[in-house]
């Protein structure tokens, strides 16, 4: 066991002092083994740990002989994470090989209502599960929405009884909030319509 | 100075026997008083009239009066032995891994591993719960177009045959945990100003598959693993594409060293982010602990 040097950063532990933890901890086990057999025994017992403030680290231990080096720091900026999610590269030809496409701003242009994508680019659309005692609900909420709402909410509506053969369909509509939950698992079918609508 | 009555006292201690289990009772006011009068009870002992209750003999438990209990009619979950202890891979999809690369989130012109796919932060792992790192699973296999040097935990055959179907490498390497650690955030490990840890070898029942050519593993010969990416390349039946005269071989076969974590950095080393240098110990006795694998 050996010793780090000192630098801006903080110096960890000597072989020294990590002998000397070893035996504190082994000597606050056989304190725990004493007062539980003191427990046992209901004898009153004073703690006779040794306090760890007279551990001191020993400057003389530490490693001072380093080498500093400037070059090598390009392979830690590799391996940290950008702090900002990366711009978009152009793509040859959409839809990408996984099926992502970008907005259709012309046929955005048509319609009522704007969704705006999220900073993943990708549609602001979430599957919801609620269970309670009485079983499982499940939503799909559609945030991020701009414009007019009420017109969203009849085409998805009006879409998802026409694709599903459903009597009715429930949905909430928080005008303040800019969301509408679409009660059922119809979230591919309600991304879908909104990919189809430019979103 | 003590008076004879202390010493007499001290002295009667003395001549009397020491206190002992064979030797003590309970006090007086806590014995439990019996109770003789049972008139009551002496017929039918408080268990009612006749019947099962009377006779104590009750169903079995679980008995249901003869129809199929519920205990044979649902179905049971079969023992997981020693859950807590085994280890975990999270899954990642080769589709999602496709979608990361279609955005620009993952970086394909360097090596892709672990930390450049926790540094997406689109996926979350835990060492507190076992987790050893990132599974490649096949889901999106037909999709999978990127040409890739694929470094992941676990993996399965048709993900190997994808990946090397488009020209890319992939091998399977194991992180102990305290490595992990550093991976999983290396931007919260280098404040810490801790030396880059050594990567431990992997266990007993691990160490198989990561010393196998057929599952790409870090510890296999590398011969062996060209011949079995020809092998699988006839099972699946493609092309391998020609390694010798790619233009990004160099990058394909980037490899770390069983001790390394980190591209390029060493194990022992110190990352000082303040100054923006690297420090290197020379101390023989520190180089040798950090560059031996026991």
């Amino acid at each position: 066991m050996v010793l780090i040097p000192l630098c801006a950063t903080k110096p960890v532990i000597s072989a020294a002092k990590y002998e000397r933890s070893l035996l504190i901890r082994n000597h606050h086990k056989a304190a725990n083994n004493k007062i539980s057999l003191c427990r046992l025994l209901s004898i009153r017992q004073h703690s006779t740990s040794p306090s760890t403030s007279q551990d001191e680290l020993n400057h003389n231990d530490l490693i001072k002989d380093y080498e500093i080096s400037h070059e090598e720091f390009k392979y830690v900026e590799q391996v940290l994470a950008s702090p900002t999610v990366p711009e978009l590269k152009e793509h040859t030809q959409y839809p990408t090989p996984s099926g992502w496409f970008p907005p259709n701003e012309s046929l955005q242009a048509q319609q009522k209502y704007l969704i705006r994508r999220t900073k993943n680019h990708m549609l602001p659309v979430y599957s919801q599960t609620h269970t309670t005692w009485y079983g499982t609900t499940h939503y799909v909420s559609i945030k991020k929405i701009e414009g007019d709402i009420w017109a969203l909410e009849a085409d998805l509506r009006e879409h998802v009884l026409k694709i599903t053969g459903q009597k009715f369909v429930n949905t909430q509509v928080h005008e303040v909030g800019r969301f509408i939950r679409v009660r059922g698992q119809h979230r591919d079918l309600i991304a879908n319509f909104l990919l189809e609508k430019g979103m | 100075m003590s008076s004879k009555v202390t010493e007499r006292a001290l002295n009667l201690i003395k001549s009397m026997p020491r206190v002992a289990l064979n030797n003590i009772k309970p006090l007086p006011h806590t014995a439990f008083k019996k109770k003789t009068d049972r008139r009551g009870d002496r017929k039918k002992k408080g268990r009612g009239d006749k019947g099962q209750g009377a006779r104590g003999t009750w169903d079995p438990l679980g008995y249901e009066g003869g129809q199929n209990p519920l205990i044979d009619t649902s179905p049971r979950e079969r023992y997981y032995a020693q859950y807590a202890v085994r280890r975990q891979y999270p899954p990642v999809t080769l589709l999602e891994l496709q979608r990361l690369i279609d955005l620009n989130r993952v970086n394909t012109s360097r090596p892709v591993d672990i930390t450049s796919i926790c540094n997406t932060g689109l996926f979350n792992f835990d060492i507190s719960k076992n987790h050893f790192g990132v599974n490649l699973t096949d889901e999106g296999c037909d999709q999978f177009v990127a040409k890739i040097n694929a470094e992941v935990q676990w993996t399965s055959e048709l993900v190997i045959a994808a990946i090397e179907k488009n020209g890319g490498t992939i091998t399977t390497r194991y992180y102990d945990p305290s490595c992990l650690a550093a991976l999983y955030d290396p931007l919260a490990f280098f404040k810490k100003g801790q030396p880059i840890p050594k990567c431990k070898l992997p266990p007993q029942d691990a160490l198989l598959y990561y010393s196998d050519p057929n599952s790409r593993g870090y510890l296999a010969d590398p011969e062996k693993i060209l011949e079995a990416r020809e092998k699988l390349a006839q099972k699946y039946g493609y092309k391998l594409p020609d390694l010798e005269g790619d233009p990004v071989k160099e990058m394909l076969l980037m490899r770390k060293d069983p001790l390394q974590i980190f591209y390029g950095l060493e194990p022992g080393w110190i990352v000082n982010l303040r100054d923006k240098c690297v420090l290197k110990p020379k101390d023989e006795d520190y180089l040798k602990y950090y560059h031996s694998a026991h």
